[in-house]
């Protein structure tokens, strides 16, 4: 009914090289201007950082140089597949899992996909338990944007 | 941002079980109090901080509130994480695509 989003995209790259500019080149790429704590400071962000090891974290280094955690390292397979919890900004016991695997397509191509879950479990359930009352709920959210998050 | 808000929210475990409460049958601080190991003022706490993030809102009934869970707040919060993760992705992609950093 509520699925976990899902977005897919493929790049011109062997699976070795997108996952290394995936986590060891995170700073360079990442959108550091909006997509970040330190934009509740309406800064941008310093850098982000993917420790490469299972139990290593992931933190934004803030415009002000302080650090800000985002999650933690939960599967590291280098070239194949990376996971971590997710809960940027907050201190949060109880966070949601990104995930992201990379999967060797013909011609040096790479199809990457990223799976963030463990969210949509609070929609499932409201929309479960508010059935009776708003029947509009769970169309929203498992239909219309079941196909959106197909793309 | 009222998305930021939504998930980070969601993320504490009482705040999650208040949340989960009014979704199931809206009721009232007093309601929700009786069933949790929490007090009435750390449950009105977590309310406040749900209705800042436009997860719950609240309705007069009489003399009593009665809190019910806002649907529109997680729409908005699974279509702000859709576009944030689209974001994402496309820098990705446009990363490894110019070969930038082979030179």
């Amino acid at each position: 009914m509520t699925d976990p989003i899902v977005k897919t995209v493929v790049v011109k790259a062997e699976p070795a090289r997108a996952f290394d500019i995936f986590v060891n080149r995170i700073a360079k790429w990442w959108p550091l201007e909006g997509h970040a704590v330190s934009a509740a400071h309406n800064q941008p962000a310093l850098g982000v950082t993917i420790e490469p090891r299972v139990g290593g974290a992931v933190y934004e280094t803030m415009y002000d140089g302080n650090r800000a955690e985002w999650g933690e390292v939960l599967v590291y397979e280098e070239g194949q597949r990376i996971a971590f919890t997710w809960h940027p900004g907050t201190n949060t016991d109880y966070p949601t899992r990104v995930e992201v695997s990379f999967e060797a397509q013909n011609d040096a191509e790479t199809k990457v996909t990223l799976t963030h879950s463990g969210w949509e479990v609070w929609a499932a359930e409201a929309a479960d338990k508010r059935k009776n009352y708003d029947s509009g709920w769970d169309f929203v959210l498992g239909e219309r944007y079941g196909n959106a998050v197909a793309n | 941002m009222t998305y930021d808000k939504a998930l980070s929210a969601l993320g504490d475990t009482t705040r999650r079980h208040v949340f989960e409460a009014v979704a199931r049958k809206p009721q009232s601080v007093g309601q929700i109090a009786a069933d949790m190991p929490v007090s009435r003022p750390a449950v009105s706490q977590h309310l406040r901080v749900l209705s800042d993030a436009g997860l719950v809102m609240c309705q007069a009934q009489g003399t009593r509130r009665i809190y019910t869970a806002c649907p529109d707040g997680l729409d908005a919060l699974r279509s702000w994480l859709d576009r944030y993760w689209s974001e994402v992705m496309s820098r990705f992609a446009d990363e490894v695509n110019s070969g930038k950093e082979d030179a």
